[in-house]
């Protein structure tokens, strides 16, 4: 860690000085650097050992990051790789529907950050991020700031409550812990598995947002599994999920079978259905035509690029998913080759998962680590997408998706080489659970 | 190794480099001796190239006691002993190939070289396809892992030919013994990813082997079974 030269002071003292005076006169708008520059004047080092080499800081643990964080070690053995995290326990979001139902336990799902960083050699901290500041390069947390010679951003997701018509903060906070949408693991999973449990029959409503989302057919499998629970522990219960698309976006004949042939009264499927309010008191969605009443909901709104984003100045805030503003084949920040964005916090219309997420941070550690060490990497690699969703409990059976990405001449992303296997079976069922721990063991062994 | 194999692997090198010039920049990577292991049926008899049948998957176990191997013999006339294989980190090698007539009978690692998935006592989610399709890979004669989508060609050195792995199985190099004609496991080649699947399983293989037995290495003898004696559930995909 750089010792805080008394030049250094000054200048910082000096800009302090600069901003809370502008601060005072309205000049600065709130989000510049020097408008930021208090909070940047009381912070102090971060207690962490001192770098052994240049310092890669990757923020955010989920499967970008932790895949990031290991990659750029065992690319470049000699940078000094740094994870920061919030949270203290690794969550995972792929396969948490079948924990819902009790598929699998809880143990399954949960992973050590400290096991991740040991096996791999680098240094988990966790702490929140608060600011950056990429002329110094030094990234603020809440236990201190760090300096990096190289940053990998995974910041994830966040939801836009807004463009469900959800304007007033009292709505969007009502819905948000009453009826959390469980895309974002911890307590949103928690709940909606508590309310399964004590749920005694009725509509329980959950719903497919507009644009690109975190998990295409995840909202189609958990319709699936808690229609199969409900069979199961013979609560007289319907799902009605509410699609913002004309059709399920992936995987349709597989999604549409199981509603057909295993679901028939249970589900109710409503495709082109595009929220325009909701009203968590009333427990009614709307779309301009029609009002559906439930008596509980996970109610996904749609999905947008990290908040964090937005405010450091990185998103693309007249895109209306908000993703970042990066390079679409290096992932790095457009001008900045020092700063990257991996993960579903991307704008490339990838599919928003695990597998996906967990490819891409390998490509983009091999470019990170290429520039490194002086030199680049100058070909895209196509991220790859293995995506399973298990549709029935008893037998467990899936159904998957294996798909790479293409780029068009206009630069523009498609699918490719995409392989449907859509008839559910068990040994699919199986396979569900092996990728999943083969990921687990990428991540975490 | 046998001074016989060793002058085999070296023709092969040989041919290998005369095929591909470039073979001569990288050093060939060639064999890691290991034990001298003899493979043996379930009454401990010496195994012979002729007793396996096409497209059978066979497991044993090598170099060490918790490391599954598949043992192939392979339609006649497609194995291409020699090619250049390359590893994870940039290391090329040739491969040593099979024995028995035409060099059809191959023995590879077991653990996927992505994720490391394997055949255990309980699921098999990896292994050879003959005679029908693996739906995943499109065509027979390959070996699939269903968890990741994974497609290795066993004919060259289980190269890789679709999915996410990222370097060929480890081969394991095989010898015919002079006196009893029967199989022998003499050393391995390619990926080391021993030390990490220890680390990764190291719970499971406790529990399917007991403490301290997987790590150990195979000495004497090793027993050949059919994958459908060795799993309860064979995936197929």
């Amino acid at each position: 860690m750089k010792k805080l030269s008394r030049r250094n002071f000054i200048k910082l003292s000096g800009s302090a000085a600069v901003a809370s005076a502008a601060a005072g006169s309205g000049l600065l708008a709130p989000g510049t650097a020097a408008a930021k520059a208090p909070a940047v004047a009381r912070s102090r080092a971060a207690d962490l050992p001192k770098p052994k080499g240049p310092r890669a800081v990757v923020l955010g643990g989920g499967w970008a990051g932790l895949t990031m964080a290991k990659y750029l070690k065992k690319e470049n053995p000699k940078l000094d790789v740094v994870l920061i995290e919030k949270r203290a326990t690794f969550m995972s979001c792929p396969i948490s529907n079948l924990w819902l139902v009790d598929l699998v336990d809880l143990e399954f799902l949960s992973h050590s950050f400290l096991d991740a960083a040991r096996n791999n050699n680098y240094l988990f901290f966790n702490a929140t991020m608060v600011d950056l500041d990429r002329d110094s390069r030094r990234i603020y947390t809440d236990q201190g700031h760090l300096d990096y010679d190289f940053l990998v951003l995974c910041p994830g997701i966040d939801y836009n409550y807004k463009a469900i018509g959800v304007e007033d903060p009292e709505a969007e906070y009502k819905l948000r812990q009453n009826y959390p949408a469980g895309f974002m693991p911890g307590s949103e999973h928690l709940s909606i598995r508590n309310k399964l449990e004590d749920f005694d029959g009725g509509v329980f409503l959950l719903t497919v947002p507009a644009g690109n989302y975190r998990c295409l057919p995840a909202p189609y499998e958990r319709t699936c599994l808690i229609a199969s629970y409900f069979k199961k522990e013979k609560i007289k219960g319907k799902v009605i999920l509410l699609d913002a698309h004309p059709d399920i976006t992936i995987k349709k004949d597989g999604f549409h079978a199981a509603f057909n042939e295993l679901y028939k009264g249970i589900v109710e499927y409503k495709p082109s259905f595009e929220i325009k309010h909701v009203d968590p008191d009333k427990k009614v969605v709307s779309s301009e035509f029609e009002d559906i009443k439930f008596d509980d909901a996970a109610i996904y709104p749609r999905v947008r690029g990290a908040k964090l984003l937005e405010y450091l100045g990185l998103a693309d805030m007249k895109n209306p998913q908000m993703e970042a503003k990066i390079d679409p084949l290096f992932n790095n920040v457009v001008g900045d080759k020092r700063v990257y964005v991996v993960g579903d916090a991307r704008p490339m219309p990838y599919s928003k998962s695990g597998n996906t997420s967990n490819s891409e941070a390998k490509n983009i550690a091999k470019v990170v680590a290429a520039r490194s060490m002086g030199k680049d990497v100058t070909k895209w690699a196509s991220p790859h997408t293995v995506c399973y969703s298990v549709v029935n409990m008893e037998p467990m059976e899936a159904i998957s998706v294996d798909a790479y990405y293409k780029r068009n001449p206009d630069g523009s992303f498609a699918f490719d080489r995409v392989k449907l296997f859509e008839k559910r079976t068990a040994a699919r069922g199986q396979a569900t659970l092996e990728w999943a721990e083969g990921l687990y063991r990428d991540m975490f062994s | 190794m046998k001074r016989r194999t060793f002058i085999k692997l070296c023709t092969s090198v040989t041919a290998a480099i005369a095929a591909n010039p470039r073979l001569l920049a990288a050093a060939p990577t060639g064999v890691t001796a290991r034990n001298r292991v003899k493979l043996v049926d379930a009454k401990g008899a010496p195994v012979h190239p002729d007793g396996l049948a096409v497209g059978q998957n066979y497991i044993f176990h090598y170099p060490f006691q918790g490391t599954p191997c598949f043992l192939l013999r392979l339609p006649a006339g497609k194995v291409k002993a020699g090619i250049p294989l390359k590893t994870e980190k940039g290391e090329v090698y040739p491969w040593a190939g099979g024995v028995g007539k035409g060099g059809t009978v191959v023995a590879f690692s077991a653990i996927c070289t992505h994720l490391m998935t394997h055949p255990t006592d309980k699921l098999a989610f990896i292994h050879y396809y003959h005679g029908k399709d693996s739906e995943l890979a499109g065509r027979s004669d390959v070996i699939t892992c269903c968890a990741h989508g994974s497609v290795f060609d066993p004919a060259a050195g289980a190269k890789v030919i679709a999915g996410p792995a990222p370097q060929p199985l480890t081969a394991i190099v095989l010898e015919l013994d002079a006196k009893d004609g029967g199989l022998y496991a003499v050393g391995t080649q390619g990926a080391d990813i021993y030390h990490q699947f220890f680390r990764a399983f190291k719970r499971e293989l406790r529990k399917q082997f007991g403490r301290r037995v997987a790590k150990r290495e195979v000495e004497g003898t090793t027993t050949l079974v059919p994958l459908e004696e060795y799993t309860k559930q064979r995936i197929d995909c």
